[in-house]
């Protein structure tokens, strides 16, 4: 077995079913689902779990980038601050960053589009150019960059040591676990932020991820870990690091946990994790996580 | 600590459809920047824009893959992969999601038809990382980075860190991207970031310059077969320069500008020249992020003079005065360059630096090409959101 390589030392929680660990173990216990109609955006046909809020104001250095986050980096920025907690040196800290993709932005750029029409309905790029151009929201291209919770949650909690941005669909939260210890095993960094957020109840989302044959319930959620050494006073779970794994197929960890809470791809791996259970790509958790759950064991599924 | 080495490089640029075509208009000093072809952008505040010469271009998710396949095929050309295990070989690539064109978003407000599962595959940010996996066969990491212009300097970065640590014995890496449409004119237009030179597109990208008004859009791909040291030697691989160092960094700034004091630039500058354990005053050579913005190349300029100081300051050029911003393939592509510059001992140049900046003071590379033998460059990217990428390429001596 590999040695530890990284400790956790604080954790951040959104779900549908709570905003700290307590409160959503709790619930999870209890046998609670998030799960409704999401007839809010559209789809009462579909199930989704959604989270209230959250509230940004005090996290925002500059409020009037609340209208910039898009809705992952929203819910990203204040589990991140909880996780990180306080750090004397913020500069220092890593940040490695889970997304799906970007937001679809054919919806909003739909104003613009259809002033450029012409009598025909056939696109012109001159009336888009005279016309539609006005109408195309200017901050939509910074909206819609997979990199913007890496941006957003670096620029309000001042962090400025090595990060990435991974987006490779499901596999991309253990793929940014993975880069987190290995940046705090190999010195990269004293500390590391590992977020994992992902909010596909928009519209768009919902009618892509049904073109994709992906018709179940679906969750926003977002969870953050601090990594320290390992061994660090603080520890609340020691990561070893079990190998690249393959090419990053979807968690397998069919627990109920998922369906109560709606089944967030991006989020399962980091989330199961927390959860105390294993996953395909072979990070493993070890140590006091499993017993503060009340969770068997640390369990470790190369599948 | 594992060396990591380049046995391969692939290049799709506007100046040129290959590597070779590429590095020859690049030491000749060639603009790639030319009034936009592909779509009628007369009425547009931009109108020009450095592209790939492609007739069929309509498909934004099909283009990528296509420029993707040619630099592919150029990087395995000549040596090919090593014969190893699939699960010891690997994919970094960096890349965004690909956009339908507007004519097909106008068609589905026309006619209510949406996306089909082939399309949206096709269009996702990881679609050319899962192409070039399928065609190698690789079985080990494949992974996708996304940090906007910063992408496919990370993903290089990334790949050799997965050989280093013994992950894998050899990672394809690089970066695409496509960028040249109606949507990003528009949208990068409102934000104040290109240049509106219109009247003379070939002049419009001129980094360092006192009279530079923003960045060309470009697009593009690069590819580089990386493996390590053992590995090469091993199959008797010819070396083309070794990948020493990686440094990331967040400027934790804003979104769209870079911090005035450089700072975030020169971590990352500073993190790869310890990563890879050299001081500054053995670098040579930078081949700068160099946008030909004003608030970039400025930041860009203090970092550098940060790290290296006024005294020993290294030859700096940003060839993207020539081939546009190839943005999340940029990072790639000019790591190749650097690559080439120290194999050959010449740098190519910035055009376009008719007036240096004084806020840019730098050992500039203006106009023509430089001969000068250089053991090891530096290549910046830096990203909108406030990644930062820089590599450290070495000549191989052996």
């Amino acid at each position: 077995m590999q040695d530890v390589m990284a400790s956790v030392t604080g954790v951040g929680v959104l779900t549908g079913l709570g905003s700290t660990l307590a409160e959503l173990q709790e619930r999870l216990d209890a046998g609670e689902s998030a799960l409704k109609p999401l007839g809010e955006v559209g789809w009462e046909s579909r199930l989704g779990s959604r989270v209230p809020g959250p509230a940004l104001r005090a996290l925002l250095k500059r409020r009037k980038d609340a209208k910039l986050l898009p809705r992952a980096a929203q819910l990203a920025l204040p589990v991140a601050a909880a996780a990180l907690g306080e750090v004397e040196d913020r500069e220092s800290v890593g940040l490695f960053v889970g997304v799906r993709r970007e937001p679809p932005d054919d919806g909003a750029a739909d104003p613009a589009i259809a002033a450029s029409l012409d009598e025909l309905g056939h696109l012109d790029t001159g009336l888009l150019a005279r016309k539609g151009r006005a109408l195309y929201p200017p901050l939509l291209p910074l909206q819609t960059l997979p990199n913007m919770v890496l941006a957003h949650v670096a620029i309000n909690l001042e962090l400025m040591g090595p990060g990435d941005a991974l987006c490779g669909a499901e596999c991309s939260g253990i793929q940014a676990l993975r880069l987190g210890i290995q940046a705090i095993a190999e010195g990269r960094c004293e500390v590391a932020l590992v977020i994992v957020a992902d909010s596909p109840i928009d519209g768009p989302s919902l009618r892509d991820r049904g073109r994709l044959g992906q018709d179940g319930p679906v969750g926003e959620a977002a969870v953050a870990l601090k990594l320290e050494r390992a061994g660090h006073r603080a520890s609340v779970m020691e990561l070893r690091d079990g190998g690249a794994g393959g090419q990053g197929g979807p968690t397998v960890g069919a627990c109920q946990h998922r369906k109560q809470l709606g089944a967030c791809e991006l989020v399962d791996p980091v989330l199961e994790l927390l959860l105390g259970y294993g996953h395909a790509t072979g990070v493993e958790a070890s140590g006091a996580w499993a017993r503060v759950l009340g969770s068997e064991a640390h369990v470790s599924r190369n599948l | 600590m594992r060396r990591v080495v380049v046995t391969g490089m692939g290049a799709i640029t506007p100046l040129g459809m290959d590597l070779p075509s590429t590095w020859r208009a690049l030491l000749a000093g060639e603009s790639g920047v030319g009034p936009i072809a592909r779509f009628n952008a007369q009425d547009f505040p931009v109108q020009f824009a450095a592209e790939v010469d492609l007739p069929d271009a309509h498909d934004e998710g099909q283009l990528k893959l296509d420029l993707t396949a040619r630099a592919l095929s150029e990087a395995l050309a000549g040596q090919g992969l090593p014969d190893i295990d699939p699960r010891r070989l690997g994919v970094c690539f960096g890349s965004e999601a690909a956009r339908p064109t507007l004519e097909v978003v106008a068609s589905r407000m026309r006619t209510g038809h949406i996306p089909g599962a082939e399309e949206l595959m096709r269009n996702a940010p990881a679609a050319p990382t899962q192409y070039v996996a399928e065609r190698i066969g690789a079985q080990g990491p494949c992974w996708t980075l996304s940090t906007a212009c910063t992408s496919s300097s990370q993903a290089v970065g990334e790949g050799m860190l997965h050989i280093r640590r013994g992950d894998v014995d050899a990672m394809v890496v690089g970066g695409v991207d496509v960028l040249v449409n109606p949507v990003m004119v528009t949208g990068f237009s409102l934000l104040g970031a290109l240049s509106t030179r219109n009247e003379d597109p070939r002049g419009a990208s001129r980094p360092f310059d006192l009279n530079r008004d923003g960045f060309v859009l470009g697009e593009g791909a690069g590819v580089l077969i990386l493996e390590s040291l053992e590995s090469a030697q091993a199959r008797g691989a010819e070396i083309l320069a070794e990948l020493r160092g990686y440094g990331a960094s967040l400027n934790a700034y804003r979104i769209t500008d870079s911090p005035p004091d450089g700072r975030g630039a020169a971590q990352a500058m500073q993190n790869a020249l310890q990563d890879g354990r050299l001081d500054a005053a053995e670098v040579g050579y930078i081949n700068a992020h160099g946008t030909s913005t004003p608030m970039n190349d400025a930041s860009e300029s203090r970092g550098i003079l940060r790290v290296f100081g006024e005294q020993s300051c290294p030859a700096v050029s940003s060839t993207k005065s020539m081939m546009g911003h190839l943005v999340a393939a940029c990072g790639a592509v000019e790591a190749i360059v650097a690559a080439m510059a120290t194999r050959h001992g010449v740098l190519p140049p910035t055009i376009n630096l008719d007036n240096p900046d004084p806020a840019c003071a730098l050992d500039h590379v203006a106009h023509q090409a430089r001969e000068q033998a250089t053991r090891h460059a530096l290549t910046n990217a830096f990203g909108f959101g406030g990644s930062n990428g820089s590599l450290l390429l070495s000549r191989w001596e052996g």
